[in-house]
């Protein structure tokens, strides 16, 4: 058979951005094997991220489909791909000097993170459940070592193992899933599964798999139940790495999420909206409670990350135009102010000590950058104005109200009071004077500065100026 | 035809069960991990025999890419259980419990 070479050149354009990522991250192996050339290696992959989105950007995206169906190149490849990125490069901003501070002398890191960062896009951009099951383990696998990248540290040895298991676990789970609706329909693309389901053939079968996809995607969101590796996970890995477990997994998990729903579900499903909106409400209630307890600040941010989780399934159950917006638009600002926390809480952080409230004592003073940001970062996580934390809440409750969820909106405005109180604690424990020994500040350095000013002012400003997102969202 | 098929998946389905129980009740990590590779081939094993029942090429397809993928999991899973045993000498998992609240 001939080869279509017109065909085959306009699919390799359209995956282009993804292809430049995989790019970098070699281009930064083979760096990374000559040690020397280290210094150079967070430039690199900046410079990676920042290609790759001004590209996808560039790319012309209607509603298509590259690669016989494989990939889909619509608006949701172009908004999950332009926030992964966005993220992904502020962070390698960052990360220079928080691996030197934790004394993690591997290039390899940011190979790790670029492959990783092509498994996201790779999810956004899946059409076929095949690509969605390869993009979920090419993100994942990396993450797993770059959870355990502090090889001598045993916290981090035990987070990284803690991940895995239950990483490849979950991803059992969602390959059964993928093979009984493949068994019951015949076909592993979501275009032809949901021509299928609207011709009403969809049985008991069919639902076993949905539910296992969910449950799968369940463990990689960290919703409740399956949300007990995240807290450990966050907390035993190094902060530079869980600045960005915690942030671009979630992002790419939750638009793949909304893709899925939005592809399969035209018609909303009542199984479908009823199983999001038990694990949204377990995941607000327990999340929220629970951080309360803690007295790890990386810990109480993990258990944020269940009940942020919650907020943003919310946004799943209408299955409407507007919530997959509200859900976009809430983990885009989710994503940048939780890496803002980590990264403000990673350069706080003394070496070899865990980050509980005692150690941050006093803090706010002798480092006002850091501060001001993590500051920034948490009343934006308590959803008050004028952070776009509040922009987004306000969203989500708004689709979720309009939908007819009142007594889940309630429970969200509940658990928001709720969490005031655990986020507070961090803030006060910052501006509290200790009569400890005037702590010297060590400069951040500029591109870290960079990172957590960008991170900042983004919050700021999809606070007080949303339409800068919503008009963006609002291709989904 | 079609009876062979519905056996070959409930024993896919049984194993699966097996690789769950063994993730749940084992404490030595390599066993654990041993489990979830069941899981996984028990999927690969579903996915054949509906590639037959539907005579459609995509479950196979797919199993090859699980494979691959279940062999990159090996990788980087053997080698954080090796970064544990050295640091820890051992590799049970009720062992391992520094992170809890």
């Amino acid at each position: 058979m001939p080869v279509d070479y017109t065909l085959l050149l306009q699919d390799t354009l359209a995956v282009s951005p993804v292809l430049l990522v995989l790019l970098t991250g070699i281009v930064l192996m083979v760096m990374a094997a000559q040690k020397h050339q280290s210094a150079a290696l967070p430039w690199v992959s900046a410079a990676g991220y920042l290609a790759s989105g001004v590209l996808l950007n560039c790319l012309s995206f209607t509603d298509s489909t590259a690669f016989s169906g494989m990939v889909a190149t619509g608006p949701y490849f172009l908004t999950g791909g332009t926030m992964i990125l966005g993220l992904s490069f502020i962070h390698s901003l960052l990360s220079g000097r928080l691996l030197e501070k934790d004394g993690i002398y591997f290039g390899e890191f940011y190979a790790l993170q670029a492959f990783a960062v092509a498994g996201m896009l790779m999810m956004v951009s899946s059409g076929n459940l095949i690509m969605l099951f390869i993009g979920i383990e090419t993100m994942s696998i990396p993450f797993y070592a770059m959870a355990g990248i502090k090889r001598k540290d045993i916290r981090s040895n035990e987070s990284a193992m803690k991940y895995f298991l239950i990483g490849s676990f979950a991803a059992g789970f969602l390959l059964y899933g993928i093979a009984l609706i493949y068994g019951a329909s015949g076909t592993t693309s979501l275009n032809d599964l949901a021509v299928w389901i609207a011709s009403g053939q969809a049985g008991t079968l069919f639902w076993v798999g949905i539910g296992l996809i969910l449950t799968g995607f369940f463990f990689k969101v960290s919703a409740v139940p399956f949300h007990f590796w995240a807290p450990d996970v966050y907390q035993g890995a190094p902060t530079v790495s869980a600045a960005f477990l915690a942030t671009g997994g979630k992002m790419a998990s939750f638009i793949t999420l909304a893709f899925v729903s939005f592809r399969l579900f035209p018609v909303p499903s009542d199984k479908w909206g009823l199983a999001v909106a038990l694990a949204a409400g377990l995941s607000m209630i327990i999340g929220n409670v629970t951080a309360l307890a803690q007295n790890n600040v990386k810990r109480i941010l993990g258990y944020s990350s269940v009940a942020h989780a919650g907020y943003m399934l919310l946004a799943v159950i209408s299955q409407s135009a507007e919530g997959y917006q509200a859900l976009a638009f809430y983990v885009f600002v989710y994503g940048i102010t939780t890496f803002a926390a980590f990264a403000a809480v990673g350069l706080l952080e003394k070496n070899g000590e865990p980050v509980t409230l005692e150690n941050l004592k006093g803090l706010g003073f002798s480092h006002r950058l850091e501060g001001t940001v993590l500051t920034i970062a948490l009343i934006s996580l308590m959803g008050l104005p004028p952070m776009g934390g509040f922009i987004g809440k306000y969203l989500v409750f708004l689709n979720a109200w309009q939908d007819g969820q009142a007594g889940l909106v309630i429970l969200g405005v509940l658990t928001s009071m709720v969490s005031v109180g655990y986020y507070l604690r961090i803030i006060l424990a910052l501006y509290t004077r200790t009569d400890a020994t005037e702590v010297i500040p060590v400069p951040a350095g500029g591109a870290a500065t960079a990172a957590l000013v960008l991170a900042a002012a983004f919050i700021l400003i999809t606070g007080i100026y949303p339409a800068v997102l919503t008009g963006w969202t609002s291709l989904l | 035809m079609n009876h062979n098929i519905d056996a070959v998946i409930a024993l896919s389905a049984v194993l699966f069960g097996l690789g769950v129980l063994g993730v749940l009740t084992r404490k030595n990590a390599i066993t654990i991990f041993m489990s979830i590779e069941l899981m996984l081939n028990s999927v690969n094993l579903s996915l054949v025999a509906f590639s037959r029942l539907h005579n459609d090429i995509t479950g196979q397809m797919l199993v090859i890419f699980v494979m691959a993928i279940a062999a990159a999991e090996v990788a980087v899973g053997l080698a954080i259980v090796i970064s544990i045993f050295r640091n820890r000498q051992t590799a049970d998992v009720t062992e391992i419990n520094l992170l809890r609240w």
